[in-house]
């Protein structure tokens, strides 16, 4: 799913989004245009990107690299973010499409996995050691029945932005509890400052962050692991009460500066407004890191050294600190129709071989990388200390939460963003939409569309 | 062979490649979603096939009323505002003997204009953090200061409509003017020594004799109207809370959001039902109130 930056992209694609620009010629193996054709000893796969620098860094080292030293060369075909997904689908339907391919999330993974296009993987994960590399959770992740069908192709959580020297000139502190959070949104609104960055009108889908965030550190993740494999439901007062405090939010005009602004908030411009010091808080995921860098230039704002990270408050009591809702941003198969199997499981064995080469990554351009163990040995000395220390501490976390997009099924993930959409507006209750969610997840359940849950830690 | 069955065979024969490429991108892909219709598809895999399930879904499906109500709305709007502008247009023109042909460039340039384009534009010019209202209000004026065209449930439709609408109508307006052209002036000049005012002119000569180009224009504007999608998916994407959805843009997420391409079909089917039915309940008006003569 979407991708590296929320400007109006897909944050669950690892590198994803919107460029459609031509590969560099130069580069061997990368090509532009929807061919499915499979050449001999080829290994094709199709990707987007948020950024032209994203993409020639991947070319670059996840391409070329790879393509000097191997047999069978990788081919890259460069999408548009927003046809991508849909011409794959349309691809692999007919029996054709790239050898690699990429989801939005496990979710999306098990609809091909039901529709027997995905070739299972575990002969090649114990070959090339996938389990010892990938963090348990996220190898989990991507089994289907006992069986391996996806690796995950990203890393990512929600967090909370601070702009250093706005919280230093109103004497705040970044909020760890539901109270301090609604003090300081309700300082900010009174002194005239957005509390919480938000907008939704290049990316609809960017509703389903706050709920994450609600469902997560309002309900918890126990609560949310119970709804997820059928055993509580989602219209359980826990649920209800999160979804009546994030409208609430939404009511004060704390979120975005009101409910109409939200569905017309661009990013960028909200991104400039957050470097500049007009917004106090940024609830987003860790792909916003590449934007960070961008917008906080010191040219119409706040240095690079201004902005950090924090986790996100417990807002009820018995919700665990330190909370990361650990998010799968895409996911990377094996076409069961591809003729050369061996072949894309070798380029993955090889994607997932090198800590240092993804560390790199992480240092130079901000890539979301895969979920293996990191440790702070493992990043160069350029690294970012506050992205490092992400990562890191997301590794190390003992408490881990669900986000929409890679714990809920299709129709039920769409539901949430849409329906609450409705509920800010007035036209739905939350109890109403919890009901709604409700049925159409124990429809989904039913049908076995629910992708694999992996246990809250220390369960 | 005879030369009639020698001919009629050349005939079909210049016709085959077309006949095969329709074949391949229209009633081939058409015939399958009607099929796929009746089942139960994510859009990869086995079909199921569940009969007129995906139908009667359709039929309670709060989401697939409000964008077929939303559909009705603007092909109301777009029989009727576009229409109106383009025929007031395209008659003052025709009447017009300096500069009509950089009039007629200026209103048909946003039509080669590209969707996308556009829609940026008016993005930007709608947009409450810089665009117009922003800018009346430096100005002192804030007639527009609580106005949110594309977040406001209530103006949002309207506003896509617009943004689509200045686009549209300079092409109305440029095809009406071609028809007015092609009137016979004897008419006029026989109105005139009547004494026929202005409007008598349009609306007893001009209107009649154009009949058969606006009777085109509205017959297409309908299908254009149910198959609406890149104004609304770009602007807006069905937003805020569906205010804006339409049925292109329920199917879009259906088939590609939810895996529901069977539901998708299903609600492509009906668009192309709806299309159908409304063009024949047309033709057949048109028939028995003799438009044609």
């Amino acid at each position: 799913m979407p991708t590296t930056s929320p400007r109006g992209l897909n944050r669950r694609r690892f590198l994803a989004l919107g460029a459609g620009t031509a590969a560099a010629a130069a580069l061997a193996g990368c090509t532009q245009g929807s061919a499915t054709r499979r050449t001999a000893g080829a290994i094709t796969f199709w990707a987007a990107f948020d950024r032209d620098t994203d993409r020639k860094y991947f070319e670059q080292h996840f391409v070329a690299d790879y393509n000097a030293d191997h047999d069978d060369k990788v081919s890259l075909t460069i999408k548009d973010d927003e046809s991508l997904e849909r011409l794959q689908q349309t691809a692999i339907a007919s029996g054709q499409g790239p050898d690699i391919v990429l989801t939005s999330g496990p979710s999306y993974a098990l609809e091909y996995i039901n529709a027997g296009k995905l070739a299972p993987l575990d002969d090649y994960a114990k070959a090339g050691g996938w389990e010892e590399k990938l963090q348990t959770w996220a190898y989990d992740a991507g089994k289907v029945e006992g069986k391996l069908y996806s690796i995950p192709n990203s890393f990512e959580t929600m967090v909370m932005f601070t702009n250093n020297e706005v919280m230093s000139k109103y004497d705040w502190t970044p909020p760890t509890t539901r109270q301090e959070f609604e003090d300081l949104c309700a300082d900010a609104k009174g002194r005239g400052i957005m509390p919480v960055l938000a907008g939704s009108a290049e990316w609809k889908p960017a509703t389903e962050w706050f709920v994450s965030v609600m469902f997560n550190h309002y309900s918890g993740p126990d609560a949310v692991y119970s709804a997820l494999i059928g055993e509580t439901p989602w219209t359980d007062p826990v649920f209800v009460d999160a979804i009546t405090a994030l409208n609430g939010y939404f009511q004060k005009g704390w979120f975005g500066g009101g409910v109409k602004e939200y569905f017309t908030n661009r990013f960028d411009t909200l991104n400039t407004r957050f470097a500049k010091g007009e917004i106090a808080l940024d609830i987003t995921g860790s792909w916003a890191f590449g934007d960070l860098r961008s917008f906080f230039d010191g040219k119409v704002g706040a240095g690079p050294d201004a902005w950090d990270w924090s986790p996100l408050p417990a807002f009820r009591d018995g919700v665990p600190k330190d909370l990361y809702a650990l998010s799968v941003g895409g996911t990377y198969s094996v076409n069961a129709d591809s003729k050369n199997q061996d072949g894309a499981a070798d380029y993955l064995t090889w994607l997932l071989s090198d800590r240092k080469r993804l560390a790199d990554a992480v240092a130079e351009v901000a890539f979301q990388p895969y979920p293996l163990n990191f440790s702070a040995d493992d990043f160069p000395a350029n690294t970012d200390e506050r992205i490092k220390r992400l990562y890191v501490d997301m590794a190390a976390s003992k408490a881990w939460g669900y986000v929409t997009w890679t714990c809920w099924p299709p129709k039920s993930d769409v539901y949430i963003y849409q329906e609450m959409d409705k509920v800010i507006t007035g036209k739905l209750t939350p109890k109403d939409y919890c009901a709604g969610l409700d049925k159409v997840f124990k429809e989904e359940l039913a049908a076995k569309k629910v992708p694999p849950i992996p246990k809250p830690a220390g369960a | 062979m005879t030369s009639r069955r020698r001919r009629a065979l050349m005939a079909w024969l210049f016709m085959l490649p077309l006949l095969l490429v329709n074949g391949v991108v229209i009633a081939g892909p058409g015939l399958s979603s009607f099929y796929y219709s009746f089942t139960s598809w994510s859009g990869v895999g086995e079909a199921k096939w569940v009969g007129l399930d995906n139908y009667r879904r359709l039929l309670t499906d709060d989401d697939f009323l409000g964008a077929l109500l939303n559909n009705l709305w603007w092909t109301l709007f777009f029989l009727t505002v576009p229409m109106a502008m383009g025929l007031l247009g395209a008659y003052l023109l025709s009447r017009t003997r300096r500069f009509g042909i950089l009039f007629r460039i200026a209103y048909f340039i946003p039509y080669i204009v590209a969707t996308v384009v556009s829609s940026a534009i008016w993005q930007n010019i709608l947009s409450p953090d810089y665009g117009i209202g922003a800018q009346l209000s430096k100005l002192g004026i804030h007639w527009l200061d609580d106005v949110n065209f594309l977040g406001d449930g209530r103006l949002a439709l309207p506003s896509v409509a617009f943004v689509n609408n200045w686009q549209w109508w300079g092409f109305l307006l440029v095809v009406f003017l071609a028809a007015m052209q092609g009137v016979d002036p004897h008419l006029y000049e026989a109105a005139r020594l009547d004494g026929a005012s202005p409007w008598n002119e349009f609306w007893h000569v001009t209107l009649p004799a154009i009949r058969p180009t606006l009777v085109f224009l509205m017959l297409m504007t309908v299908i254009w109207s149910f198959l609406v999608f890149d104004y609304v998916y770009i602007l807006t994407r069905g937003g805020p809370a569906g205010a804006t959805e339409v049925l292109g843009t329920l199917l879009y997420t259906a088939a590609f959001g939810e895996h529901e391409a069977g539901y998708g079909a299903a609600v492509g089917i009906v668009m192309a039902l709806i299309s159908f039915l409304v063009v024949c309940t047309y033709l057949v008006i048109r028939r028995v109130r003799r438009w044609d003569t």
